[in-house]
Formats: C-alpha cells, sequence, structure tokens
C-alpha cells in the first residue's frame, strides 16, 4: 500500500527532509570510506550524481539524526560540517570594484564566514552533547574571536551564530553604501577564524577523538579567488584535525592553482573520487547502487517489492526478445559453433549477448509501434549514470499511476505507463535540442546551438545505422575520439563542454584500448534514444569516431561511411 | 541653475528613437545623455547619429558614453564615472529605459537614489514583436552590484520571479540558484501571445513553487505592495533574489522593492545575443511615465 508521498522525490539534497534523506541514503562503502577519511578529497560528478547527498548525510546534524534513528554511534570518529557554496553570500560581486589583493581578501572574508556559519549551524543541534566546561572555553574561544559578549546565551554556538550573522549584516550593509566600495571593516581569513574554531572544538572532550571534515558542496561555484584561496587551504598537509572534502562538478576544467600562484597535485595534496563512473550492467557498480536506491525508497513508503516487479518488463517484448536470442543462437551453431563444447559454449552465449536484442530492433517493420521500452534494467540504462536521472522518470510514473489508479495499493507500474513516460521524456530532451539551447544552455548561441544540434542528429543516425548494419558491436552507445588535432580540439572542445554542461553527454575516462593510459569516453545521455527507437541497453565497447568525421558531424555531415555494407535507413522508427 | 536631462540607453528598435524624439518633446532636456553598448555600437550608429542631428535641431546638448555591456562591473564603474560628469547635483532627470539591459537601469537608478536626483522613468512598448527570438545566448545569472541584498549563508534560497513572456529563463534561475523556493509573477493578460502561464505551470509541478498574478506593466506602489505580500508569505526567513524577465517597467518596481527591503538581492541573465528584429513600431498610447524620488 503507497504512504502517500512519491518515493521518487529527487529535490537538490539541501532541500530534502531530513528524515527523507536519511531514509533514503544508500551507503556506498567504498564512497563513504573516502569521505570519512582524513585526507583531502576532491569528489567529482555531474548534476544530480548524489555529490551533495554525500557530503549532508555526513554532516553532523545528520550523523545525529542517524544515532536516533538508526543508534549510530555518536560522536562519530569523523564528523563532517557542511558548507554549501551555491549561495548569494558567494555569488557577491562587489568585490569586483575593489582591487586585485583586495579582491582577494573580501572574497576570503565571505568563505570563511561561510565556513564558520556552516560550523555553528551544524553543532548548535548537538550543543547538550557537550560538557557544560566545554562550552564554557567554546564561549570563551568564540568570544575571543569574534568580538561578541557573551552574556545571556544559549550556548556557544548560538554566540557564534549571531556574532556571524551580525558581522555579515554589518559588512554588507557597508558594502551597499555610496557608489564605491571600501574594505573599510575588519576581515577574516581561515587562518584568523576558521582554524582557531576549528582548534577549539577538538580540544572539548566531545570531539577530542573525532576529526573534522569540511565538507565544501559546488566548489564551482566560488569565484575566482576563493577557489585559489582553497587551493591553498587543500596543500595544508597536517590532517591532524580536519581535513577537506571538497564536491564539484566538472573537475576536469577546475583550475588547480593555489592563491600564491603554485598548483595543488593529486596524490600529494588531495585524492579523486570520481562519481562519472559509465553503467553497463546491473553487477556494475552503478547498478547495485540504483538498485538499492529504488529498492529502499519503494520500502520506505510500504511497498516491500524487488525494483523488478514494480518496474516490470513488457511481456510481449520479453517473449520475441527470446525468440530474436534463439535465433541468434541457431546462427552461431550454423556459424560452426558447437553446444556441446565448452569453450564453444561461451562463444555462442557472446553472440547472442551481441546479436540478439540487436536482430529484435533491425528486424522491427519500419511501420511498426516503437519498442515497448520498460522495465527496472531498462530505467537504469536510460539514467546513462546518473541517479537523478534515473528518479526522474521513476517519480513520473509513480505520479501518473497514483492519478490513474483510483485503488490505494499500487503493486507496479505497468508497461503502458512506463513506455509512455520514457516517450515523452525523450521526446522532450528532443525538444529541448530544437528550441531551447540558446536561451538555457549558458555560454550557447545560435552557432554552438546548430553545431550541437547537428551532432546529436548525426550521432542519432550512426547508432541507428551501427544497430541495423555493425557486423561486430552493433549495440554501442559510446564513442572515443581518434586522431585529435589542435584544430580539431579547438573546435569540438568547446561544444563537447556545452554539450556536457547540457547533459546531453557525459564524459567519463577510461582505460585506453591500446593500453596506453587513460583516454575520454563520451557517452550521449540514453534518454535520447527511445525517440530514435534505438536499443537504450547497448552493449560494452565504444566507437571510435575520428575527430575530423566529428567536426564534420557539427556542420551537418554524416557520420555514416560511404562504403557501409548496407545503406541506411532513415525513416526507421520516425 | 536646475538642468533637466534625458537619460536613455541606446537601442536599435523603432520604438527607441520614437521614444526618445517623445521624450524631448515632452520632458524638454537641456541636456540628453546616450549610454551605449561597445559590442552593438554599430547597430545603434546609425540611430545614435539621428539623435544628435535631432537634438542639434532642438537646442539640446547631446552627449553620448560607450561602455562595456559584457561585464557588469565594468559597466557598473563606468557608467558611474560617467554618471559623476554628466548628472549636476541640482538636475532633474529623464530615465527612458525602453530599450537598456535591466542592470544599466538598476545602477544608474541607484546612483540617481544616492543624490536623491528628481527622477522621472520613462517606458514605450512596442506596436508588437516579430516571430523571432528576442534574446539568446544566455550567460550565468548575476548579482547586481550593490543591489545584491543582506545574505546569510545559513539561510535557504528564494527566488522572486517576475516572469512575463520570458520565462524559459526561470528554468536557468532555478538550476543557477539551486533555491529552496521560486515565487514567480505571472504576467497577465494575453498580450504577445503569452506562453509564461505553461511553462509556469510546469514549474509548479516542483515542490517549493508559487505563483501570483502579476501585470509587469503597473508601476504603481501597489506592485511593490503586493510583492512584499506575496514575501511575507514565506513559513521561514530566506536569502531573497528577485529578477524581472518581463516587461521592462517590473524593474523599476524592483528596484522599489529593493529600497524598501534592502535585504532583497536583484538578479540579471545577460544575453550575448539580442534579435535585430527584437520589435516593431511603437504604442504611445501605453506610454508608462512614473516619478521615482
Amino acid at each position: 500500500m503507497h504512504n502517500g508521498g512519491n518515493p521518487f522525490e529527487y529535490d537538490a539534497a539541501p532541500n530534502l527532509k531530513p528524515d527523507l534523506l536519511v531514509d533514503w541514503f544508500i551507503e556506498d562503502h567504498n564512497f563513504s570510506r573516502f569521505i570519512r577519511s582524513n585526507r583531502n578529497v576532491l569528489i567529482n560528478g555531474e548534476r544530480g550524481s548524489g555529490k551533495s547527498m554525500a557530503l549532508i548525510y555526513n554532516s553532523v546534524r545528520y550523523q545525529k539524526l542517524r544515532e536516533q534513528k538508526k543508534g549510530e554511534r555518536f560522536p562519530p570518529d569523523y564528523a563532517g560540517i557542511y558548507v554549501p557554496c551555491n549561495t548569494p553570500l558567494i555569488h557577491k560581486q562587489e568585490y569586483k570594484l575593489l582591487g586585485e589583493v583586495e579582491q582577494a581578501i573580501l572574497s576570503e572574508h565571505y568563505l570563511a564566514y561561510s565556513i564558520g556559519s556552516a560550523i555553528a549551524k551544524e553543532f548548535q543541534n548537538i550543543s547538550e552533547d557537550f560538557t557544560d566546561e566545554d562550552n564554557k572555553q567554546l564561549i570563551d574561544e568564540f568570544s575571543y574571536l569574534t568580538g561578541a559578549c557573551a552574556s545571556g546565551e544559549k550556548g556557544p554556538f548560538k554566540l557564534l551564530q549571531r556574532a556571524i550573522r551580525e558581522k555579515i549584516l554589518k559588512d554588507q550593509q557597508v558594502l551597499a553604501r555610496g557608489a564605491t566600495v571600501e574594505l573599510s571593516f575588519d576581515t577574516a581569513s581561515f587562518y584568523t577564524l576558521i582554524f582557531p574554531i576549528l582548534e577549539a572544538l577538538k580540544n572539548t572532550s566531545l570531539l577530542q577523538n573525532t576529526h573534522l571534515s569540511l565538507l565544501i558542496d559546488d566548489a564551482h561555484d566560488l569565484n575566482m579567488h576563493q577557489r585559489k584561496i582553497l587551493n591553498s587551504w587543500l596543500g595544508y598537509r597536517d590532517h591532524s584535525i580536519f581535513s577537506f572534502k571538497v564536491a564539484i562538478a566538472g573537475l576536469r576544467n577546475y583550475d588547480m592553482r593555489t592563491a600564491s600562484g603554485g598548483t595543488i597535485l593529486e596524490g600529494h595534496d588531495y585524492i579523486t573520487v570520481d562519481l562519472e563512473q559509465s553503467y553497463q550492467n546491473k553487477e556494475s557498480e552503478f547498478g547495485k547502487f540504483a538498485r538499492e536506491v529504488v529498492e529502499r525508497r519503494l520500502q520506505n513508503v510500504g511497498l516491500p517489492c524487488k525494483p523488478e516487479e514494480f518496474f516490470p518488463e513488457s511481456e510481449p517484448f520479453n517473449r520475441a526478445l527470446a525468440e530474436c536470442n534463439q535465433r541468434a543462437r541457431e546462427e552461431a551453431i550454423a556459424m560452426g559453433y558447437d553446444p556441446n563444447d565448452p569453450n564453444d559454449a561461451k562463444a555462442i552465449r557472446d553472440y547472442v549477448y551481441k546479436y540478439g536484442r540487436a536482430i529484435y530492433f533491425r528486424e522491427r517493420s519500419p511501420k511498426a509501434n516503437r519498442p515497448i521500452y520498460a522495465g527496472f534494467d531498462t530505467l537504469v540504462h536510460l539514467s546513462t549514470g546518473v541517479i537523478r536521472n534515473l528518479l526522474d522518470p521513476c517519480f513520473r510514473m509513480y505520479d501518473e499511476l497514483c492519478s490513474e489508479s483510483s485503488d490505494t495499493m499500487l503493486y507496479s507500474v505497468p508497461c503502458e505507463i512506463q513506455s509512455r513516460i520514457i516517450q515523452k521524456r525523450s521526446e522532450r530532451l528532443w525538444e529541448f535540442i530544437r528550441n531551447n539551447l540558446e536561451t538555457q544552455v549558458e555560454g550557447c548561441g545560435k552557432t554552438e546551438a546548430d553545431k550541437l544540434r547537428n551532432l546529436f542528429m548525426r550521432l542519432a543516425e550512426y547508432f541507428r545505422h551501427r544497430l541495423k548494419h555493425h557486423k561486430s558491436e552493433p549495440r554501442i552507445l559510446t564513442f572515443i575520439i581518434s586522431q585529435r588535432t589542435p584544430e580539431t580540439d579547438s573546435e569540438l572542445d568547446p561544444i563537447l563542454r556545452l554539450a556536457h554542461k547540457a547533459q546531453l553527454l557525459y564524459i567519463r575516462s577510461g582505460r585506453s584500448k591500446d593500453g596506453g593510459g587513460k583516454e575520454d569516453y563520451f557517452t550521449p545521455n540514453r534518454m535520447l534514444w527511445p525517440e530514435y527507437g534505438l536499443d537504450v541497453h547497448g552493449q560494452h565497447g565504444r566507437a571510435s569516431l575520428k575527430a575530423v568525421d566529428l567536426v564534420g558531424a557539427l556542420h551537418g555531415n554524416s557520420l555514416i561511411k560511404e562504403n557501409s555494407a548496407e545503406p541506411d535507413h532513415p525513416d526507421l522508427f520516425l | 541653475m536646475n538642468t533637466r536631462i534625458l537619460v536613455a540607453p541606446a537601442g536599435w528598435e523603432d520604438r527607441y528613437l520614437d521614444g526618445v524624439k517623445h521624450d524631448i518633446g515632452e520632458f524638454e532636456p537641456n541636456r540628453i545623455v546616450i549610454p551605449y553598448s561597445q559590442q552593438y555600437r554599430t547597430r545603434t550608429e546609425s540611430i545614435r547619429e539621428e539623435l544628435h542631428e535631432f537634438a542639434r535641431s532642438q537646442g539640446v546638448e547631446y552627449r553620448e558614453h560607450q561602455h562595456n555591456y559584457g561585464d557588469s562591473a565594468k559597466l557598473y564603474l563606468s557608467l558611474y564615472e560617467a554618471y559623476c560628469k554628466d548628472i549636476e547635483k541640482t538636475s532633474t532627470v529623464r530615465f527612458n529605459a525602453t530599450t537598456s539591459p535591466r542592470d544599466l537601469i538598476w545602477y544608474y537608478l541607484y546612483f540617481l537614489s544616492i543624490d536623491t536626483i528628481p527622477t522621472e522613468f520613462s517606458y514605450f512598448r512596442p506596436a508588437s514583436y516579430p516571430d523571432t527570438y528576442l534574446s539568446r545566448d544566455a550567460r550565468s545569472p548575476v548579482l547586481v552590484i550593490k543591489r545584491s541584498g543582506i545574505a546569510y549563508p545559513d539561510r535557504p534560497t528564494c527566488i522572486l520571479a517576475l516572469a512575463g513572456y520570458d520565462s524559459e529563463r526561470l528554468w536557468q534561475l532555478e538550476r543557477s540558484f539551486e533555491p529552496k523556493t521560486m515565487i514567480i509573477g505571472v504576467q497577465t493578460g494575453e498580450q504577445l501571445d503569452n506562453k509564461t502561464r505553461k511553462i509556469s505551470r510546469e514549474l509548479l509541478q516542483n515542490k517549493g513553487v508559487h505563483d501570483f498574478d502579476f501585470d509587469g506593466y503597473d508601476v504603481s506602489l501597489r506592485a511593490v505592495d503586493k510583492l512584499i505580500d506575496e514575501l511575507s508569505k514565506l513559513q521561514e526567513p530566506h536569502n531573497i533574489i528577485a529578477t524581472s524577465l518581463g516587461p521592462k517597467p517590473s524593474a523599476l518596481t524592483l528596484f522599489r522593492l529593493t529600497q524598501r527591503m534592502p535585504e532583497v538581492g536583484l538578479t540579471y541573465i545577460p544575453s550575448a545575443d539580442y534579435s535585430a528584429r527584437y520589435s516593431e513600431g511603437i504604442d504611445f498610447a501605453s506610454h508608462t511615465l512614473s516619478k521615482l524620488f
């Protein structure tokens, strides 16, 4: 029975109710291990990959909530302080009216006070856990640091919070006055404000054995000076008291320079956790994670069923697919593989994996309706490895199920609803490509939008042609770029960056085929493909596309080779 | 001597030239000041020349200044430098905002407010909008210098958006600021194939979005009261960021709102590409004229 509320809510993590966040969060042991280490960690992940949720879940307020709800130990070995950077205070521009040095001072001032405010907010809820002696010491220290009067306060963190608010209010009022900007007030820095606060916390009996983690979320929203300052802090290698965990969307383009002109280095100053992982099957890390997320959310609304039961596959589709798999198997046997030979049996399985689904999609009549897209596995493939992309269609399916059903007992989402929502989301993504790039993607002008449109149209045609005709890897939906030159890069890179920003394209690093280190894999958002009738499940492997051909695609040229064995059928499924 | 100054940031639409000529006839300035965009200087060149000639024929002093509209801080600084030269403390000013970028409007009104210069706000609607894009290549929203409000790092963000007709930008604002709450003033009326309601309804599917009817052309103090009333419904303290995406006069209303509520910040979404055919004709009958200070 469903218990009100949509279990697939996917609002930004800071806006979720704490109880829901604690109930929904899935602990990924590898990832959590990094967050709970005393090293500096940079967490890379695109929007919706769960960075914020992981940081918030590991913050003190939520650690306390977990103690209350789940009986987890408190204080923990590692206490997190969640510091959001996407705030109006961080976005303020008045600093630009100052000289270069003062710009950096004011920028650090705001960042330091943002962290100070976060500390006050985190520990406010657990002030009762500190002893009277701890509280007295903290009040003394915070009064000294902020100049605030300690009388009549309800604890050290209230004092700190109020002192910071008063200071921030006055400073902003000063900066808002008159036509010019002058730094006529005392400014704070990490070393004059935050470091002493962290030391004072560490000296309390409550936190003496606890490592403090500053969980900096959305660091890409910091201004140029603040990024450099944060990088300088990351270069501070004594982690006996605190360390940083910094979440960034787009680490590959993040400036690693410090305020003094140096550069922080991976391995020495920080380690990286990359949430941008490709998804290929349900055994992969993301596949397991996705299953746990959906299972947990269903359980929390009183639906203790498996994700596959709640999002069932289409029976007619499965029957047709079984027939195609059987045909693929027969083809393999006809080619000479012996099903009774254990070595050949694997080859037959591989052949069926490669061609079974391809046969189904190849041999559908051009006049047939689009394939039924349904099933939990299909939803996970459609997510392209981003958890918010998984929750979005689930949310809409659940919503539609509730509005269509008068029954309070919701056992599963019918395939028709699943397929309808998936088709709508796919149409909407193409609609976005056709009409909204210029107005909704920052930095995307008409020229760039035209190139993006051309690129995705040509990629769609290319993957469709490949599905129909390719001999060995027909269902591939990922590509790498070969034969890059500075000339092709200068034209391709800005467009690929925009596609990445618009979440039309996911760029991940993987091992190079030739064994020569890592290379970038490019996976278009798989939600694009139902509109083209493609198989969203894809297969292992990636297509190698020449940079010069991709540049041609930006200008509308086909990516399909002229010497292809069979002609393309551009009207298929459209 | 009380100098009467008409400030009219340059545009290239029909309504700009006709509107400025109308203001010259009606306001009878001693001087006109034309800030213009370095990026669009070619597009406004012939219009500025014509205006210069017209001013000379009317015996009005003509001044123009080039500014970098693409950089908000540089615009602020150069605009203020020019303002100090152009506007005497004893002036009376009419500000023609018809085709001005919103950040420029807010900066200029702010300078005038500091010196408490008696100021009128003037705006002309077009006769029609062509069936083409109005602006594109949107950049990241920026907080307006000196009108960025009071922000506390431990408070959630609320966006107050007067949506008007350019409501696609709502999505961009939501994406940039990730607010906990959005309050959307939906443009009343069906003018110009108003698409706002459709998009607003879609946004309303999300939690934390509230809308209310609002006429962006209403520059009365009642419009400010209405916004204050909507903000008073917030259940908890927020950092409030307001923006005007619709009819230009709503920028005036938001400026007035920040005068009444200095804690409210203003934001602006720059575009790198404005249509050369942004509008056609001028509708003199709906001339907006409002006293500020």
